[in-house]
């Protein structure tokens, strides 16, 4: 799927989020490979990843194929929104006040820069309302609520990875899948057994595992960018 | 770490976290549902750092407070004993006489002017305050005993003057060391003495002036 049709898929992705999620899950290798040619010190790798799958899905959504590739322009927009959120991070305590009064050409460009960065927030907040408040509705016709979900997360950074697994057996399997949604049922036996994690912990974390397999499975590429992808891991999700 | 507000409270926000934890955040007023924050998790050790400062702080605090400075003496029936602060921790009449004046003066935790006072004004309402008033100023730095001492008389001359009774008042400072070896004499001398006179309605009794130093001078002779 990678390089060969790539502008085809950028296309399908503009009017699918299914598709973004699916862009974005097959070019994650393609993200991480972005992020360490220009990571900074102050900024984690979740971070980073995070904001690199957001900046991804604005490539996607901004793309325009006459001015060049899709994968060299998307690498520029994570480099320069990374690059951004690291002067970002370090002019938060210190706002920069201009002195001048006089209106100069390099001013309206800054002012110009600004309005767009603004605007992409606001873009980026709106796509990330409209997947939590969708994402609701599937959790309520499930019976929980963020809450719950609160209440029943693993504290311990080994039992997210543990959830995680038992997510990712689902998803392996299409038909588990299907029937898990289907009776609105978490097939326990039959994950414990895919994923050798006992029923018990299972149960424990069902609520989470459950919420982790609608946003995978469901089209919420951004509330996506902030699951762990378990960086330079094989079994990442 | 960034994360997401997927749900806004009147008192916490939930927060998506991009390690997949789900955590909340004091709600602000700015806060909507979608937007990107970024949180800092204090460190464990940071913590425990500033739990072990502040015991630290506590514990020296109740150390320095409960540590004795100072002692004053006053005509030779009963010992003020002050903190740092100049607080009376500690108040003891010789024969065991500690309860009975604790409850008459009423002097814990006050400062050494107001119990000086107290004392004086204690010891004139029981006819004990006669023409002289004898006070040892003990304190580890003889530079604090000077000044203790100066502040002694001067509430002396004030005690005087609100009582309508002149009075002369003979200080004696010395380091704490040489105050315990004093009262040690004392104590012997007043075991092998015939009771006398005490100023504090009790049935102890107190040695006077000239056992005192006819005390010391065997203790000497003694020694020698």
């Amino acid at each position: 799927m990678l390089t060969d049709d790539i502008g085809a898929l950028v296309q399908m992705a503009k009017q699918d989020n299914k598709a973004l999620d699916a862009l974005i899950d097959a070019y994650l290798p393609f993200i991480k490979d972005a992020i360490a040619r220009i990571t900074f010190k102050m900024q984690s790798q979740d971070d980073c990843l995070t904001i690199a799958m957001l900046a991804f899905a604005q490539s996607v959504r901004t793309y325009d194929p006459e001015r060049g590739t899709f994968l060299a322009y998307a690498r520029t927009v994570i480099a320069s929104r990374l690059t951004d959120e690291a002067r970002k991070e370090i002019r938060i305590h210190t706002p920069l006040v201009p002195l001048t009064t006089t209106i100069e050409e390099g001013d309206i460009q800054w002012e110009t820069q600004s309005a767009i960065r603004a605007y992409q927030a606001q873009d980026e907040q709106c796509n990330l309302q409209y997947d939590i408040e969708a994402l609701n509705i599937q959790f309520d016709a499930w019976g929980f609520d963020w809450q719950k979900l609160l209440k029943r997360c693993p504290k311990q950074d080994r039992s997210r990875r543990i959830c995680h697994t038992v997510a990712k057996a689902c998803l392996e399997q299409k038909e588990l899948q299907a029937q898990m949604l289907l009776r609105r049922q978490l097939p326990m036996r039959d994950l414990s057994e895919l994923s050798h994690v006992p029923i018990k912990t299972i149960e424990k974390y069902r609520v989470y595992i459950v919420a982790i397999i609608l946003i995978k499975q469901g089209d919420y590429p951004y509330i996506h960018t902030f699951l762990p992808q378990f960086w330079g891991e094989e079994g990442s999700l | 770490m960034k994360g997401v507000i997927v749900e806004v409270g009147a008192q916490k926000t939930i927060v998506l976290f991009n390690n997949g934890k789900l955590g909340t955040i004091p709600t602000r007023s700015h806060f909507q549902v979608g937007a990107v924050v970024s949180h800092t998790k204090k460190s464990h050790i940071s913590r425990w750092v500033s739990v072990a400062a502040a015991m630290l702080f506590v514990t020296g605090s109740v150390t320095a407070y409960a540590w004795p400075v100072g002692t004053v003496e006053v005509s030779e029936s009963v010992a003020l004993t002050y903190n740092c602060f100049k607080r009376v921790i500690g108040v003891s009449g010789c024969h065991g006489t500690t309860a009975p004046l604790n409850d008459a003066l009423d002097v814990q935790h006050h400062s050494i002017e107001t119990a000086y006072q107290r004392t004086l004004v204690h010891m004139d309402k029981t006819g004990a305050l006669g023409d002289t008033v004898s006070i040892i100023v003990a304190q580890d730095s003889l530079a604090g005993a000077s000044d203790m001492e100066s502040k002694l008389l001067s509430l002396s001359g004030d005690v005087s003057n609100t009582l309508n009774q002149p009075f002369a008042v003979h200080t004696q400072v010395c380091t704490r060391a040489k105050y315990a070896n004093m009262s040690e004499i004392q104590t012997s001398n007043e075991l092998a003495t015939p009771a006398a006179q005490l100023p504090f309605a009790t049935s102890t009794t107190l040695p006077t002036q000239s056992n005192h130093q006819k005390c010391q001078h065997h203790a000497q002779q003694g020694h020698q």
